[in-house]
């Protein structure tokens, strides 16, 4: 028993996984790029601290708050080294960043004085205690210079004026050189040496920078600490703001290899714009280390083609972490090229906004194959196992399944590193499931085993859509229109326009004794039930709806008979005005509701009646007429013919098909009045009373005006109360009306009621 | 028109600094020149706020003669990361931002007030309130606010809708699409600006004309738009050890290179947009008959010392004579 229930479980969440998500949209969709990536930027991540930011440089914003972190962590890990960690990272930030002036000011009077204990604030604070403990003024003279300059270098709103001090920051530069000379721990010196420098930057004073970086950096012993690269920043910003490009640029080179707090505004800075810039460049680099660096940084460009640089980095310095960077970023866009686009849903649309797979991608892809061979091959670059890696994928991408699939049997060995045996794993379930031709009930149960056993397949969240991308083209080429169609929708997005290929296709497999583990998914609900009355109600909806209600009968009869009244209507009441989503009880109405195999049959009846009892033949057709309008787009039992009816469907149609965002087929609307209207003559020629004939010549002008209301030359909006000019071949039953029936009760009560009538009968 | 219209012609000034060259100040007097629209700052969605960017810097003051139109440039992304609760605070940030930056020009009271937004029917209702509340501020109760107004938005003005404004200036320039490779000249396409000439007569708020006369390089990569580089032309294309001329207007880069500040690659191509004379003398022809404004200001975009070098003032005047 609980093993059954275990099994429901992970069934029920089996069927879950395969139904598709529904985004939230508003008024219409935003068209995304939709395509599968599977490479692991991780596999690089651990080996430099920078990589994130190597591919996101263009979602930089988003990661702001990512880079004020990295900052301050720097920031904080590197005072907690100089005091040989005797406080916490957090009661070191709490008096760096939390604690206000007045409470530094105070712990250094505690300092001073032992009389005067710490201040409350940070009294029970291990690094307040230490600095009271060592007597570290100077230490707090800095930090209360540094706060006294944290408002004239911080954050502005943009949308006030930033006047700054200039004047006061001046006096702080002036203090803090004298402090600056004062202070015996070359570290604090450096400190104020970046403070002092920051000031002059922000004040605009470029030249002060340069002279405060000269007259203050010589003074100060070789340190190792992130503080030189901020300095070296502020230096870069000021070199660029006075026009020297080329020096700015390769300090900033500098900044973008050595900081990783400062790396991407390095990036963003560095500015060179001509080929004579470049080769000057070139010339003050140091080695062939900083050269690549050169070019690392031209390849972080959005629209660079980094091969180009990439052979020239690994000419330079083939051991550099960037080119594993730049590896994978060049992967991640053919990836976007090539990765499934033969069954990518969305190739369409990708290539019309995004130009995506780029022309020339097959191209790029031998260049930058023969490049990971060679690289794979003379074994210079840091990782090896990275490119040979990144060689089977290529060759994945390439088309050449067979050749991936060899390297990575080949390489397997070789991987010890469990995130790259992961990231192959990864690459060798993307080949399998990219391999799935003729998918047989042996493929089924495997794909089944896939979706609900690999973790890998959980872990990396592109793998449902590329399975089911490839399922769906896989089971189309197969003739399985309905499974095709189940991998990619739920079974209510057919509803809007049932279709019968897909229908039998899941009926097929309803009716299987055994179908497979996949199958039973495809066509079982949350509840534990199949669809399989719900394509029945579908299909036969669908027969009455075109017209063929001898075959809607026999196949909602195939429906457990328990289930007919699940939904019931009465198309057979009469409403003379618009009525879609009007009560129908009133108080002379002894309401009867009829399923839809009750309604077929009861038609049955009426056609039969009609030709039989011929006095009331009429009444009768009559009878047929009101009950297909009342099931067609315009009446109140719409519901018994569709399942889907939007009330903006007024125009723009192909063939009575609307487009319908959450539909892949549209939404067919039943706006075809002809059978309808032809009852409802049938009954005016018959009449024997004029009353009925004025009424079903009424019903047939409303067939006429809402034909005309979808029809292609008609501009009618429903949202609108004006009353259209009515072209002459739609207004022959009205002119029937005037012209015969004038004299009826039933002329002068419509008269009064209808406003659209009244109109027209003026004219 | 039947009766004379008076046409005075102006300038866009569209850089971060005024500081303008003799040449531009000669240029300027010879067209006789008295009104520059100039843009203060743009409004964009920036780290998730809106904030203004290129905000002017005043270098060189111009002489009190010329009449200042502040001009705003409001990005569509910003309406569409706005919502109608954030609308005041937008209006009070641009009007502080106005403000501070008057201050550069004590001398030249503002007459009018330009917003130039890419509004869609999707933003419409936002900027709409915008405008609305901007015009309600006490402080330019009595200034004409005018905004900038795209041809299909005249021509189907009853869907499109239109801004609660003084006056309207319609940008008869970026007509093409961009980004399309097809695309021969995205500045202006006098067959298909045809096919919006209409409405004008009944189209609510006078208009102003925005004609352009500048030129830009568009680069592809693969087909796929990358850039725009600024006042780029065959000249600076010569060069055929790095560009391949495919026809007058489309060149290939033969050699990985940097131009005028931007690394491009080897295979990427460059299409070659300008107005021509005669492309203008067509606008204007088409225009004169269409524009009822008894007023109208003919704006030229922009002031640059490159785009005025290769149009003799005497074309422009001719421009604007088309339209007594």
């Amino acid at each position: 028993m609980k093993h059954w229930k275990i099994f429901v479980i992970v069934f029920i969440n089996f069927i879950f996984l395969l139904s598709p998500t529904r985004i939230a949209v508003g008024c219409g969709p935003i068209i995304f790029f939709e395509g599968y990536s599977f490479i692991n930027p991780d596999i690089i991540d651990r080996e430099s601290p920078y990589a994130p930011y190597f591919f996101y440089f263009k979602d930089f914003y988003e990661h702001f708050e990512k880079v004020k972190t990295i900052q301050t962590n720097e920031n904080l890990e590197e005072w907690q080294a100089i005091f040989c960690e005797q406080a916490s990272i957090k009661a070191i930030g709490d008096v760096i960043y939390n604690a206000p002036l007045s409470q530094i000011k105070l712990l250094k009077t505690s300092i001073n004085n032992k009389k005067y204990p710490i201040p409350p604030r940070l009294k029970a604070n291990h690094f307040a205690q230490h600095l009271k403990e060592n007597q570290c003024k100077y230490t707090v003279d800095y930090l209360i210079f540094a706060k006294e300059c944290e408002p004239h270098v911080t954050y502005y709103n943009e949308w006030e004026n930033p006047s700054r001090d200039t004047l006061r920051m001046e006096e702080l530069i002036s203090r803090g050189k004298s402090e600056f000379l004062k202070s015996k721990s070359n570290y604090i010196r450096l400190r104020y040496a970046y403070q002092l420098i920051r000031l002059a930057h922000y004040k605009k004073n470029y030249a002060q920078v340069m002279e405060l970086h000269d007259y203050l950096m010589p003074k100060i012993d070789p340190v190792e600490s992130i503080l030189n690269y901020w300095i070296l920043g502020h230096k870069a910003g000021a070199m660029m703001s006075m026009g020297d490009n080329v020096q700015a640029s390769y300090l900033f080179s500098l900044i973008f290899e050595n900081s990783a707090s400062k790396r991407e505004s390095a990036y963003r800075s560095f500015k060179i714009t001509s080929e004579e810039e470049w080769q000057e460049a070139l010339l003050l680099c140091q080695d062939d280390r900083e050269r690549s660096t050169f070019y690392a940084i031209r390849a972080s460009s959005e629209s660079s083609r980094a091969a180009e640089e990439m052979e020239k980095i690994y000419e330079l310095y083939p051991e550099s972490t960037n080119l594993e960077l730049l590896l994978v970023k060049e992967i991640k866009k053919l990836e976007k090229d090539l990765l499934g686009v033969v069954f990518n849903d969305k190739s369409r649309q990708n290539s019309q906004f995004y130009g995506i797979p780029r022309k020339k991608a097959g191209d790029y892809l031998i260049s930058m194959q023969k490049f990971v061979a060679k690289c794979v091959e003379e074994q210079k670059v840091k990782n090896t196992n990275v490119w040979k890696l990144a060689d089977g994928y290529l060759q994945f991408l390439a088309g050449d399944f067979y050749a991936a699939d060899k390297t990575f049997r080949k390489i397997e060995s070789d991987i010890k590193d469990p995130l790259l045996l992961e990231q192959l794993e990864v690459f060798r379930l993307a080949l399998r499931i990219n391999e799935f031709e003729d998918v047989d009930s042996e493929d089924e149960k495997e794909i089944a085993d896939i979706i609900l056993d690999d973790p890998l397949y959980k872990k990396y969240k592109d793998f449902p859509d590329f399975m089911n991308d490839r399922l769906n083209y896989v089971y189309k080429k197969q003739g399985n229109p309905g499974k095709a169609f189940r991998v990619h929708h739920n079974i209510s997005e057919l509803k809007p326009n049932p279709q019968l290929e897909i229908i039998n296709d899941l009926l097929a497999v309803c009716g299987k004794e055994d179908p497979s583990k996949f199958e039973r998914a495809l066509i079982t609900k949350k509840d534990g039930t199949t669809i399989k009355n719900d394509l029945l109600d579908m299909k036969g909806t669908h027969f009455l709806a075109i017209g063929q209600p001898e075959a809607a009968l026999e196949v909602l009869k195939r429906i457990p008979r328990a289930e007919w009244n699940n939904y019931q209507f009465n198309p057979f009441i009469e409403r003379i005005g618009p009525c879609i989503e009007c009560e129908l009880i009133s108080p002379a109405d002894t309401m009867v509701y009829f399923n839809k195999v009750e309604i077929i049959q009861k038609m049955f009846e009426l056609e039969y009646k009609a030709k039989a009892d011929y006095d009331n033949s009429a009444f009768f057709y009559y009878q047929l007429g009101t009950a297909h309008y009342n099931m067609s787009y315009f009446g109140h039992s719409w519901n018994a013919k569709d399942f889907f009816r939007s009330g903006s469907n007024w125009g723009y149609d192909k063939d009575g098909i609307f487009s319908d965002y959450y539909s892949p087929f549209g939404n067919r609307e039943n706006q075809d009045l002809t059978v309808a209207l032809e009852y409802f003559e049938k009954a005016r020629e018959k009449a024997s009373s004029k009353e009925l004939a004025a009424r079903a010549a009424f019903m047939a002008a409303r067939c006429e005006l809402n034909s005309y209301f979808v029809s292609k030359e008609s501009n009618y909006n429903s949202y609108k109360n004006n009353i259209p000019q009515l072209p002459a071949e739609y207004q022959r039953y009205y002119q029937l009306l005037k012209d015969f029936y004038s004299d009826t009760q039933f002329y002068q009560d419509i008269i009064h009621e209808c406003k659209f009538f009244a109109a027209y009968a003026r004219n | 028109m039947n009766q004379e219209r008076s046409v005075k012609p102006a300038f866009y000034h569209w850089k971060n600094e005024i500081n303008l060259s003799n040449s531009e100040y000669q240029y300027l007097t010879q067209l006789d020149i008295k009104k520059l629209y100039i843009r203060f700052f743009d409004v964009d969605w920036k780290d998730n706020r809106v904030v203004p960017l290129s905000v002017l810097n005043v270098a060189t003051p111009l002489p009190d003669s010329f009449e200042i139109v502040p001009t705003i440039f409001i990005t569509n992304r910003t309406l569409t990361n706005s919502t109608q609760s954030t609308i005041p605070e937008l209006v009070q940030n641009i009007d502080k931002k106005l403000k501070q930056l008057s201050d550069s020009f004590k001398h030249q009271p503002f007459q009018e007030i330009q917003f130039d937004c890419d509004w869609t029917q999707q933003t419409k209702e936002k900027y709409f309130d915008f405008l609305n509340q901007f015009k309600k501020l006490q402080a330019f109760e009595h200034i004409t606010i005018s905004a900038t107004i795209r041809l299909h938005q005249i021509k189907y003005f009853e869907k499109t809708g239109v801004p609660n404004v003084d006056r309207g200036v319609l940008m008869f320039y970026n007509m093409g699409e961009i980004s399309a490779p097809e695309t021969t000249n995205s500045i202006i396409d006098i067959p298909i600006a045809k096919q919006y000439l209409s409405n004008f007569k009944k189209y609510p708020i006078p208009l102003d004309l925005a004609l352009p006369i500048f030129k830009w390089g568009i680069v592809f990569q693969d087909s796929k738009f990358i850039r725009i580089i600024n006042n780029l032309d065959a000249n600076d294309l010569i060069d055929s050890s790095r560009f391949n001329k495919i026809n007058e207007s489309r060149f290939e880069v033969i050699k990985s290179t940097y131009l005028n500040g931007y690394y491009l690659y080897q295979g990427d191509q460059i299409r070659l947009e300008k107005v021509l004379p005669n492309q203008l003398e067509q606008a204007a022809d088409l225009l004169s008959k269409e524009i009822q404004t008894s007023d109208l200001n003919i704006i030229f975009y922009h002031l640059d010392s490159t785009l005025i070098s290769d149009i003799p003032h005497e074309t422009l005047e001719d421009i604007c004579n088309r339209f007594h």
